[in-house]
């Protein structure tokens, strides 16, 4: 109110729109990760409905690898975007 | 075709050509017919159903290189015979290999360090819990007495953080209740839980000194003497160095001296990217007035210092199998059978323990046998395939004392100066295995003698059929 308000008010919206990104960023990995040990572990016969035991030691392998990966990746893009000045690489 | 036949030249060298390369491709056929006859027997276990929240059974499987040599070399034994029969048998496997010469022995004697702290901690939790029921049941008679309600405040308990779970917010528990996660280890016999493969005569030699180490040694790190001041050293010099070189420490914007700080604390990666760095600078530098020999230790000692802190920790073992006899078994162990808390599944240690033999011959001298068993190979891989498949159907026996000595043909291949360097330095692997026999008691092995063997089998089989009584 009368030109003070107007800050905290914009913070808490950053705060909401970070927190969308995070969410949507979260989402989309796990889409991609169902995505992606879906494709490789389950057998498109489907004479089961339940999981085999094959299938099941497949998506733990899968999903265990996908986070990891994306773990280290991550770390390694923070660094790189802390160790980074221009002229650099 | 031909009007007259080649050169005897061409003749002797097709002869020898063809037959080498048909002795190749009839053994590597009739390893794929083995492993084949092997894996299709397992293969109703992969499709038989497993609810998803039981975790099918587990095995460790230990790899270490034979002398020498280099790990793959054990791996493609792992890669070709074990892990298709045991893939195919829908079992689930963790590999712990080292490289060097200590690394298996100190992950396991870890492992059963961890196990031991986990042990105690229950049992204090649980005499905890006892002595907490006990005294709130008085608690609650004098509070009843005066009036006051026991049932505690469910709002100040809870922060929002303990109940928050991603996986609900993803809605995975949208349509299913959250199960609560079993092992299938648990849910066995113990005698056939699990399971223990040691690919290697040096890997089964660290893993029995890894298991003795952790149950007979103490859980503590016994006071050290040297060893880890090395690394701090270099790290002094390294920034010493750099302070003593003003020009360097200018363009390569303090890196090293971060460096130093990163290895003492935190991690390989910031040190990678810190060598990254300095190796650069030398390049940058030598127009500005400084002289490679003052440049050259900068550069090399990030490097060293990153080797050792990325390579895996290797600790002298906490006991020495001559003072086995004088330790006791700690009283967490002495139980006839030990769970471990956290799977619920027996510790590994107590599960069916098979051992494999990586025969392999190095040097000049010995090519005509190498020649001899790379022909014959399709008798490893059935031997090591029937006892895979002794494992995978859990036949065990109780250890004796003689299988210390499984698969102890395996050191007769070991090269001589090898065994002779290493016992100058005290090697671990070429001392004589020892055990104690109150650990012994706790393992069971393998006995691949139980299964009837495929191969035999399927010879048998059709030698009756070839036989003129059945035509």
């Amino acid at each position: 109110m009368f030109g003070l308000g107007g800050q905290p008010q914009l913070s808490s919206q950053q705060k909401l729109s970070a927190a969308e990104a995070e969410l949507d960023l979260v989402t989309d990995m796990f889409n991609k990760l169902v995505d992606n040990c879906h494709k490789k572990c389950i057998e498109q016969i489907y004479n089961d409905g339940q999981l085999n035991k094959n299938e099941s030691t497949c998506i733990d392998r899968c999903v265990a690898k996908y986070f990891e990966t994306n773990v280290k990746v991550g770390e390694n893009m923070q660094q790189l975007g802390q160790a980074f000045s221009p002229g650099k690489f | 075709m031909w009007k007259k036949l080649p050169s005897p030249g061409w003749l002797a060298f097709g002869t020898v050509v063809t037959v080498a390369g048909s002795g190749i491709a009839y053994d590597k056929y009739e390893q794929s017919q083995i492993r084949s006859l092997y894996v299709n027997h397992v293969r109703n276990e992969m499709s038989s159903s497993l609810s998803t929240n039981v975790k099918p059974r587990k095995l460790l499987v230990l790899v270490a290189p034979p002398p020498n040599d280099y790990l793959d070399t054990s791996l493609k034994l792992w890669r070709r015979w074990i892990k298709p029969i045991l893939h195919s048998s829908g079992l689930d496997y963790e590999i712990v290999s080292g490289t060097k010469q200590g690394e298996i022995r100190t992950e396991i004697a870890s492992r059963v360090r961890q196990l031991r702290k986990e042990l105690i901690e229950q049992e204090q939790q649980q005499q905890h819990d006892a002595q907490s029921k006990k005294s709130r049941s008085w608690l609650d008679w004098f509070k009843w007495c005066r009036g006051v309600s026991t049932t505690p405040d469910p709002v100040s308990e809870e922060s929002p953080a303990a109940s928050f779970d991603t996986r609900s917010v993803l809605g995975i528990f949208y349509h299913n209740e959250p199960q609560p996660v079993v092992t299938e280890d648990s849910l066995l016999d113990p005698s056939v839980a699990g399971g223990v493969i040691c690919v290697g005569r040096g890997a089964y030699k660290e893993y029995i000194a890894g298991v003795h180490e952790g149950i007979l040694g103490p859980l503590e790190e016994p006071p050290k003497v040297v060893e880890s001041d090395a690394s701090s050293v270099t790290d002094t010099t390294a920034s010493a160095v750099i302070t003593e070189n003003p020009s360097v420490k200018e363009i390569s914007v303090t890196q090293p001296a971060e460096t130093a700080v990163a290895a003492a604390t935190v991690g390989t990666t910031m040190n990678e990217t810190g060598a990254v760095n300095t190796d650069s600078t030398p390049a940058e530098t030598i127009p500005a007035e400084t002289t490679p020999t003052e440049n050259t230790p900068i550069e090399t000692t990030p490097d060293e210092s990153s080797e050792e802190k990325e390579g895996p920790k290797i600790s002298k073992p906490y006991i020495l199998p001559s003072d086995y006899a004088n330790a006791s078994i700690p009283a967490e162990l002495s139980k006839p059978l030990i769970i471990d808390p956290k799977t619920g599944a027996p510790a590994f240690f107590e599960q069916p323990l098979l051992v494999v033999a990586v025969p392999n011959l190095s040097g000049f001298t010995t090519i005509p046998t190498r020649i001899a068993r790379f022909y014959q190979k399709r008798f490893l891989c059935e031997q090591v395939s029937h006892s895979t498949l002794a494992i995978v159907e859990a036949k065990s026996r109780p250890f004796t004392t003689t299988d210390l000595d499984l698969s102890a043909y395996e050191e007769l291949d070991w090269p001589k100066s090898w065994v002779e360097s290493g016992k100058e330095r005290g090697s671990e692997w070429v001392q004589p295995l020892q055990g104690d026999d109150r650990v012994l008691q706790k393992f069971r092995v393998v006995e691949p003698a139980i299964v009837p063997s495929l191969q035999l089998k399927e010879d048998q089989s059709k030698k009756q059929e070839l036989s003129p009584e059945n035509k």
